[in-house]
């Protein structure tokens, strides 16, 4: 990709449990071009957040630390950048949305407040011009009456009202790139529509790159680009929007294809992926996904299994690239 | 917000009610006759029984207690049976001497407490916490008095940095009334810097695990007013409970420390009226005192409302 | 090109499918250990705790240490030595002499006794006034539980100190007075607690089915709800006692709890303070000693509160 606007190379993030040091992000990389919307993919557990967390050093530093690997923004290296820097790149440059409006919304302060509170720390502007300026945001996502609103608070508020006002908030300060991290899961389906119409429209108008956190590939359809999937904290596969859905390239996506519920005739049961998400601390020595893969062989319990590039900006992280053709949707 | 404050007034009704039985009650327990007590020795049985009419004693109990609520109300709360002082007389002269003890001592607690509060509560694990969190058990464990004591040994006897006795009116003498009163007002706050830091800790903890200060932080605010805006308005609503608390606290606290210190406030005037079985004063200084709980309570109901808008909206 | 030598693995939708149905049958069943008594991993989280089991240590050895005072003591605490009067801590006094030459150390030895058994009876009298309402309030509920509950509010509306000093000015000076004082004043406490727990046991099956076969309503409260509910009180007890030993020493203080010649660390400080002017020393043991047990209790509180855990949660 020429001149893309995040590079995130070999990014691990480990945390400190009783026992030692976990791997809970381990060797992500990936590139987001600008203006390009790419989806982050993976079931809960499997480092998705924290990975996203760690590009602005949002998680919490004990327990947690970046312990290798690079995230380099528009050329700047963000990784080991201190406090002070850091917080003018959030907000600012990168801005975080994230799946519950109502807790991560401050209950005891109005809306309006914010909103103005964090134009006023990116933006030397005065009380009022924030304010105003936060009205104007309210505005824009399509909340009506932004006026008055802007002096309502969060409990006032219903759950795609808020995600939308948490919107505003993101955008104020226009930045480069918005993270979003399951912004939908929590709302009703009607209201799902609307708020990532209301994303699109943000994206285009401001000009930022999004990357699309979630669990549902049923979303990422309608959104995203490019899709990387992720499993047990490391890259599974990267992959064109097409490609993924059509002629995906790892077993696990294969799986989360089959387990989406589709629309038209169906055949037979709905077929989920058995077992469950594997825990940092006890991630087998090979393909963290091998114990739940149906076309697990030994070569794939061996050791570590590395990323396979295979071209056009796609990869797969599986022993039997070669000779698994697997099935997409139709 | 007015209603807020007439809703709790009216809630407080039935409380006052049960309250003012018990007061009643306590003075009707009295073993002995407060007449005999007044009349003296070799007082003859007409004199005893003059003054139990005078008293109104032999009114039923239903009109005594109806004397004793409409004194509330008009202020009379009856006459010492020791000094033929007016209650409400002695206990005005009193009360300013605990009310500055007891009100800079809930200054002192505000402050350290919150200060110490959030210097534990935002580096939880350090060593600033480790050596609050030791400090804070001794210091609840430790008597007020007797820190009162000690203080006036290390600081008054032997550094002589501060006087040990003696209340200077803050009419008289701004400066040398907070001086004098420096002493006590610490030892009388001890335990509820304790209370107030350990609540303001803890809460704090929890309140930076919420999502919000995660958003907060996300949108590149400085970690100090991540603190001291987004989570201290929230950690702070169950701290405001627990100073609420401590006004009970430090009223009864104060009586001890006017002792050590020798102030003339109500605690002395409590203690002699204990002595000479002084039923009234006690009864009105007991009525007093669930006053301005009841008014503490009801500022801490205020406070929950500004606090945490929720509240406001019912 | 594709070579029909090589055999071309199958994938797809089929394959899940199959793959889900073996694997049900694979699924450990990894269920955390069966029932182990809640008293039992009370017990175990309770020893872990070590600051709570040194409060204990420390407590049962003052309590020792009070028991065995006539043994222990070196001095008579009564004995007057003018001659030795405010002597400072040496070999033969460690602790000095008190403004009549009594060795200070035998006259703490013996308040140890007073201050002891003066706080235990405090807390006897609060579980008595408030055990009884509470578990009648939570178990029958309704205008009975309003009643009583309002009642412990209003009680506990006053100043602790000044209300315990006020039933001391109705019923005369002296330590029994006194502790019935100070059982008063933290009585609503234990009501309040003991109510919310009864509350929350009320609703369990057991109850139910005891009810249902008739079972007296004093026997259900008997052997249902109070074993399950000690645990929590056992916690309140302890903080108890820390308060109520304060207590006793503030009302002795003031000297309205001890009366001479029987000496609490309280009465001891009270003298001390008396006489400060001529000797600083002696205002010293007393109040270590009173804050180091009020600490001890405390921490073995907050120790039986920990090792409480979940339980105690679910119970709120």
């Amino acid at each position: 990709m020429t001149d893309p606007l995040l590079v995130v190379d070999g990014l691990t993030v480990e945390f400190y449990s009783g026992s030692g040091w976990e791997k809970v992000v381990d060797s992500v990389s990936f590139t987001v071009g600008r203006g390009e919307t790419l989806g982050l993919v993976g079931e809960s557990g499997s480092g998705k957040s924290v990975t996203c967390m760690a590009l602005t050093a949002l998680i919490p530093m004990p327990p947690g630390r970046i312990s290798a690997g690079s995230v380099r923004l528009d050329g700047r290296e963000l990784v080991g950048l201190n406090p002070k820097e850091l917080e003018s790149v959030r907000g600012a440059q990168v801005a975080n949305i994230f799946q519950e409006p109502m807790t991560s919304l401050n209950p005891a302060f109005t809306v309006g407040e914010q909103i103005a509170e964090m134009v006023r720390r990116h933006q030397k502007i005065d009380r009022k011009a924030a304010w105003a300026r936060a009205v104007e945001m309210l505005d824009r996502v399509g909340i009506p009456n932004p006026a008055r609103r802007a002096k309502e608070y969060p409990h006032q508020f219903s759950g795609g009202m808020r995600q939308r006002v948490m919107i505003a908030m993101a955008v104020s300060c226009e930045p480069k790139l918005l993270i979003a991290d399951e912004p939908t899961t929590a709302l009703d389906v009607t209201i799902q529509a609307q708020v990532l119409e209301l994303l699109k429209d943000m994206q285009t108008e401001f000009g930022m790159s999004v990357v699309f956190i979630t669990h549902d590939l049923g979303v990422v359809a309608q959104v995203c680009d490019r899709v990387v999937v992720l499993y047990g904290g490391r890259v599974m596969e990267q992959s064109g929007i097409d490609d993924l859905y059509y002629r995906p390239v790892h077993p696990y996506t294969e799986g989360l294809l089959t387990a989406m519920p589709q629309i038209g005739p169906r055949s037979g049961r709905l077929a989920s992926i058995p077992g469950s998400t594997p825990v940092p601390s006890s991630l087998p020595a090979g393909c963290a996904f091998g114990p739940r893969c149906p076309y697990v062989i030994d070569e794939c319990r061996s050791g570590p299994v590395p990323l396979t590039e295979l071209g056009g900006g796609r990869a797969s992280r599986c022993v039997r690239v070669h000779d698994l053709t697997l099935v997409g949707t139709k | 917000m007015g209603k807020l404050i007439v809703r709790r007034l009216l809630l407080t009704i039935p409380l006052l009610f049960v309250v003012s039985l018990i007061v009643f009650g306590l003075a009707k327990l009295v073993p002995g006759d407060p007449a005999v007590t007044i009349a003296g020795e070799n007082a003859t049985i007409e004199r005893i029984e003059q003054i139990r009419e005078r008293l109104g004693e032999n009114d039923p109990a239903i009109v005594q207690y109806g004397r004793l609520i409409k004194g509330v109300f008009t202020g009379d709360l009856g006459t010492s049976l020791y000094s033929e002082q007016k209650v409400t007389d002695a206990i005005t002269t009193a009360l300013p001497v605990t009310l500055s003890l007891a009100g800079l001592a809930l200054l002192f607690v505000v402050l350290f407490g919150v200060s110490f509060g959030l210097l534990a509560g935002s580096r939880p694990g350090s060593l600033a916490d480790r050596v609050l969190t030791v400090l804070a058990a001794l210091g609840v464990a430790a008597p007020g008095y007797w820190v009162g004591i000690i203080l006036i040994i290390v600081f008054g006897l032997n550094l002589g940095w501060f006087p040990t006795g003696l209340y200077v009116k803050i009419t008289e003498d701004p400066l040398n009334w907070l001086y004098h009163l420096a002493l006590p007002a610490f030892a009388l706050s001890l335990a509820g810097v304790v209370e107030v830091t350990r609540q303001l800790r803890g809460s704090l903890r929890d309140t930076m695990q919420q999502d919000y200060v995660r958003t907060a932080r996300a949108k590149g605010l400085s970690g100090r007013l991540v603190i001291l805006k987004h989570a201290l308005k929230n950690a702070a609503i169950p701290v405001v409970t627990v100073i609420g608390l401590q006004v009970n606290a430090l009223l009864g606290g104060a009586i001890a420390l006017e002792l050590v210190f020798g102030f003339s406030g109500v605690g002395a005037l409590a203690i002699r009226a204990v002595v000479n079985r002084d039923l009234p004063i006690i009864q009105g200084i007991v009525l007093m005192s669930v006053f301005v709980v009841t008014i503490s309570n009801l500022l801490v109901d205020l406070a929950y409302g500004w606090l945490n808008p929720k509240v406001r909206a019912q | 090109m594709s070579d029909t030598s090589i055999p071309v693995v199958p994938t797809g939708p089929e394959v899940w499918r199959r793959h889900a149905a073996e694997h049900v049958v694979e699924q450990s069943i990894d269920e955390s250990s069966g029932p182990v008594s809640a008293r039992k991993r009370f017990l175990r989280r309770f020893l872990r705790q070590r600051l709570a089991l040194i409060s204990l240590g420390f407590l049962v050895l003052i309590i020792l240490v009070a028991i065995f005072a006539p043994v222990l003591a070196p001095f008579d605490p009564d004995k007057t030595n003018v001659l030795e009067r405010f002597a400072s801590p040496s070999g033969k006094h460690w602790l000095g002499t008190d403004q009549l030459g009594r060795d200070t150390l035998s006259r703490m030895l013996f308040g140890a006794r007073v201050s002891l058994i003066a706080a235990f009876q405090a807390v006897g009298i609060a579980l008595l006034l408030g055990l009884i309402p509470g578990l009648v309030a939570g178990y029958f509920g309704r205008w009975i539980d309003v009643t009583i509950m309002r009642i412990a509010e209003a009680i506990m509306t006053f100043p602790p100190l000044l209300l315990a000093i006020a039933i001391v000015a109705v019923r005369g000076p002296g330590l029994g007075n006194a502790m019935l004082a100070v059982g008063i004043v933290s009585a609503p406490r234990f009501a309040r607690l003991v109510r919310g727990l009864v509350l929350a046991v009320r609703e369990e099956t057991y109850i139910e089915a005891s009810r249902s076969i008739g079972t007296p309503t004093a026997r259900i409260l008997r052997r249902h709800v109070l074993p399950n509910i000690l645990s929590p009180l056992v916690v309140q007890i302890s903080l108890a006692l820390g308060f109520s030993m304060l207590a006793e020493a503030g009302l002795s203080f003031l000297g309205l709890g001890v009366r001479p010649p029987q000496a609490s660390w309280g009465s001891l400080l009270q003298v001390a303070y008396a006489n400060l002017s001529q000797n600083t020393f002696q205002a010293i043991p007393p109040g270590v000693a009173i804050m180091i047990c009020v600490l001890a209790f405390n921490l073995l509180g907050d120790g039986l509160r920990d090792s409480l855990g979940k339980e105690i949660r679910r119970g709120k």
